[in-house]
């Protein structure tokens, strides 16, 4: 009789004991697979937010020291000026944007809008106009 | 009969980790092919808006203080946003955008009516939904 419970009290222990093993090792992977999806799929996101960016560049002008360009967003995602580089970098406190549609100050491009950047005039008649955009996005135009 | 038992339940402790594992690759792989199919599309609308932003050719005159006249000579249908316009004299700039995109179909001619007048001495062009400016010919 003793040896009959302890033999059934054996097999819960090791059924217990399987099942255990088998939650513990398909929750890891699930965690596991979820991390490495989410990581993918982030990945993905960040591709498609640059594709959806498009700036063009409609105007410039300078005068006074200071050279104002016009950039019209003509994608679907809005684009936020991160990096901005003449015949040097230019540190962004010295940029303004104002948002032509709005006539108001701004901190991005929104879709369909035109915006007026500004920003001080490189010392070189000549040079490239680089916006590299927080959201992965680099556009360059040819000035001068 | 104890080890009949325990081997179905081995198989189906095995079975339903298998089905469990597959159940979340299932899971993880349609998330990332939903996530693709989006990048697909938005890439595709991308080179569509860049090819049709290469056709676009479009003629501006100024009719009047407040009409402008354009003329599709592009090879294909041009959606006109805004109006925009430079005072040669002083730099100064006007940008008017329209209520709602005016397309202007291959070789056919608009009347783009403004809600403020322009000097016609100032330089007048059209902006595209595509981007594009057309500046009027002097």
């Amino acid at each position: 009789m003793r040896r009959g419970v302890s033999e059934v009290l054996g097999a819960i222990v090791m059924a217990v004991l399987v099942l255990g093993m088998t939650a513990s090792y398909v929750l890891l992977e699930m965690e596991r697979s979820g991390r490495e999806t989410h990581s993918l799929i982030d990945l993905i996101r960040r591709a498609e937010k640059r594709q959806k960016q498009l700036l063009s560049l409609i105007y410039y002008q300078r005068s006074g020291g200071s050279l104002k360009v016009y950039i019209y967003n003509y994608g679907d995602e809005a684009s936020t000026p991160q990096r901005i580089l003449t015949d040097r970098e230019v540190p962004l406190s010295q940029i303004s944007m104002k948002n032509m549609d709005a006539g108001e100050m701004c901190s991005s491009i929104p879709p369909k809008t035109l915006v007026e950047l500004t920003l001080p005039d490189p010392a070189s008649s000549n040079f490239t106009l680089v916006i590299i955009t927080r959201e992965g996005g680099v556009f360059s135009w040819r000035i001068g | 009969m104890e080890d009949r038992l325990g081997r179905r339940g081995t198989i189906a402790v095995g079975a339903l980790a298998i089905t469990a594992i597959f159940m979340i690759a299932v899971t993880c792989l349609a998330s990332i092919i939903a996530e693709y199919n989006r990048y697909a599309y938005a890439v595709k609308t991308t080179s569509e808006k860049l090819l049709m932003r290469g056709k676009e050719r479009l003629a501006v005159e100024q009719a009047s203080n407040t009409n402008i006249k354009v003329r599709n000579e592009g090879s294909a249908t041009s959606f006109v946003v805004a109006v925009f316009a430079v005072n040669p004299a002083n730099n100064n700039i006007k940008y008017v955008k329209l209520d709602a995109p005016i397309p202007i179909k291959i070789l056919s001619t608009k009347v783009i009516s403004l809600p403020e007048a322009i000097p016609e001495s100032w330089n007048v062009a059209v902006l595209t939904a595509y981007g594009n400016i057309f500046w009027e010919e002097n």
